[in-house]
């Protein structure tokens, strides 16, 4: 196409791609830590030739050696053993128990943000009256009430959790409710659930990925306080708040017992944290 | 010339007002079928939120007011609600072609989305469509290009990708929101070649909004001239040009550059256009009119044919008076 002057439109220009962008070393390198940690809770009790469980009463209480790399426990447990099946444990609960309250929460915030009125105000008032509660006193009742084990504290974190999502997709939804994009596709005569879906969802995608990061996080820490406290994962399982609070007697013989899962847990939420924060400035970029 | 759409007493309220304030109205417009109507007006003279309300698209806080909408349905005019319009008989483009496309989605997809909602075909067709679609606004290497994101394209692709868009849901008539003011000079040139090519070979009726006279010379057949929510002057674009009538329409007009006199100084209009809640009792424009008098001041005045051409209206109470 040529224009009166006679110059040739710069719209000719070959097709040429913007280079992609890449994931910031430091999501890279928590990703790196936490493939670690799969592998660790894949194989290593496998190649590891104790049972996590197993007590022997005549062993215990011993310093790490050749045969048990990190000692026993105060049952006599190998407790490398113990320190990776607990990864088996908390990994996919924590995991769940942020998963369930993301789809959940995502839902009720997206229908909340994006029809406004009725919806909204539902949705706004019951997340006001569940944040009314403090959090670990609501959890503990909850999981009181539930009986211990995994899979009430799933049903518990989701009770609590979906707040969070639901206001924070919510917040978003009304943002992206707006943008000239959601306008055009109005304009297309693109349905509302459909526009919903497909253009204002995944637009909210990255935020809510990075809070469901942190949050995950949060519900491994949760996870193991309620285990340290006793309503959590019940023994004998392995699992890292349980094991802080059994090693607590012997901190001062034997200190590793208490500080191996702190560190595993330390090192874990880092690692996520990691990700949840390169996630976010690549998302920005 | 059939009619498409035919709207009378259109306006647009302030949601929330203790007595009714109206930015925009009431207005009546009409459009043939490939016919380009041009609206003009200053910023905050409610052209833009004219085009919204055809759609129903206002912003919060404000409502559409009263009104009839008729559009042309099997060689009659109907009355028709605004929302079942869009995409349907009426799309649109916005002033930023950059935010109307969604990040996130390849714009082969973004088109062929629309096509596939309105023709209910596989996603697979869908994309050829798309790819035809992108050909027809002269998006080179359409093939490619389909599959590009579209912070990948330049200002003129993505108001050509925009473009394709509305066509993908095969309207009769076009809004266009000032579509070419993000855009460069040549940039500009080719969207409007491209639009007036769309008019003139496919029929496809255009209300184009813009403050820029010159650029709606070029494109308009017929013009409104909007002033503080009302058309203050309408007719064809030849007659609004060669023979303004409106005290406004001749003000606008002294303050345009004019290449072929470069003796003498542009004639700016003196003060500033009134806030809706502040609209003046009587003319709107009344308080910066060199020639308001009594009757201005206290009633205001109708738009209304002018003696020497029929197809002309004019909102002034000095219609005929020698300047």
């Amino acid at each position: 196409m040529t224009d009166q002057s006679g110059f040739t439109a710069p719209t000719e220009a070959p097709a040429v791609r913007a280079p992609r962008k890449r994931l910031p070393g430091k999501a890279r390198f928590g990703l790196a830590i936490i493939g670690l940690y799969f592998l660790a809770g894949i194989f290593g009790p496998m190649l590891l030739p104790f049972d996590p469980d197993a007590a022997n009463i005549l062993q215990r209480l011993r310093p790490p050696s050749a045969q048990h790399w990190l000692g026993t426990d105060q049952l006599g447990r190998d407790f490398l053993a113990r320190l990776l099946y607990a990864i088996r444990i908390d990994l996919p609960v924590a995991f769940l128990a942020a998963f369930f309250p993301m789809l959940i929460g995502t839902a009720l915030g997206a229908v909340a943000g994006f029809f406004g009125r009725i919806p909204d105000i539902v949705v706004s008032r019951s997340a006001d009256i569940v944040q009314a509660f403090p959090v670990y006193v609501f959890l503990l009742v909850l999981v009181f009430a539930l009986g211990s084990g995994a899979t009430s504290f799933i049903l518990a974190a989701t009770v609590i959790a979906w707040v969070g999502y639901a206001r924070l997709v919510r917040g978003e939804v009304m943002r992206l409710r707006e943008m000239e994009f959601v306008a055009a596709a109005r304009v297309s005569g693109l349905p509302p659930l459909r526009i919903l879906a497909t253009h204002v969802l995944p637009n909210a995608l990255p935020q809510t990925l990075i809070y469901f990061m942190s949050d995950i996080v949060m519900m491994v820490l949760v996870l193991s306080s309620l285990s340290f406290l006793g309503v959590g994962i019940q023994p004998p399982t392995a699992e890292w708040g349980r094991m802080i609070a059994e090693g607590q007697p012997f901190l001062r013989s034997q200190w590793i017992l208490s500080v191996a899962p702190g560190l595993m847990l330390m090192v874990f939420g880092i690692a996520l944290s990691l990700v949840a924060d390169g996630l976010d400035e690549w998302s920005r970029k | 010339m059939t009619r498409i759409l035919e709207i009378a007493d259109l306006r647009v309220d302030l949601s929330r007002a203790e007595r009714r304030v109206s930015p925009v109205g009431p207005v009546d417009l009409w459009l043939d079928a490939g016919e380009c109507l041009g609206i003009v007006g200053e910023s905050g003279s409610g052209k833009s939120l004219t085009l919204k309300a055809i759609l129903d698209l206002l912003p919060d806080g404000l409502t559409r007011g009263t009104g009839t909408q008729k559009i042309a349905q099997g060689g009659r005019l109907v009355p028709t609600d605004p929302r079942s319009l869009r995409g349907a008989k009426i799309s649109m483009i916005s002033q930023e072609p950059a935010a109307a496309l969604d990040p996130l989605m390849r714009i082969g997809d973004l088109i062929g989305e629309i096509v596939r909602h309105h023709s209910g075909c596989s996603w697979a067709e869908a994309r050829l469509r798309a790819v035809d679609l992108l050909r027809r606004v002269g998006v080179p290497d359409p093939e490619t290009r389909a599959r590009f994101w579209p912070h990948e394209l330049s200002g003129g692709l993505k108001q050509r990708v925009v473009i394709s868009m509305a066509l993908a849901c095969q309207s009769d008539m076009l809004l266009c929101d000032e579509p070419t003011t993000a855009l460069d000079v040549t940039i500009q040139a080719q969207i409007v070649d491209l639009l007036r090519d769309l008019q003139v070979n496919d029929g496809l009726g255009l209300i184009f909004v813009t403050h820029d006279l010159a650029l709606i010379r070029q494109i308009a057949d017929r013009i409104c001239i909007m002033y503080a929510g009302l058309i203050v002057e309408t007719g064809p674009s030849s007659e609004i040009f060669s023979n303004p009538q409106h005290p406004y329409t001749r003000a606008l007009l002294a303050a345009l550059p004019d290449i072929e006199q470069s003796e003498g100084r542009l004639v700016p209009i003196e003060g500033t256009p009134p806030a809706p809640t502040a609209f003046p009792q009587g003319c709107r424009f009344g308080p910066r009119c060199p020639r308001a008098s009594d009757v201005c001041r206290q009633t205001a005045p109708a738009l209304l044919a002018t003696e020497d051409a029929q197809d002309v209206k004019v909102a002034c109470h000095h219609t005929g008076d020698v300047t």
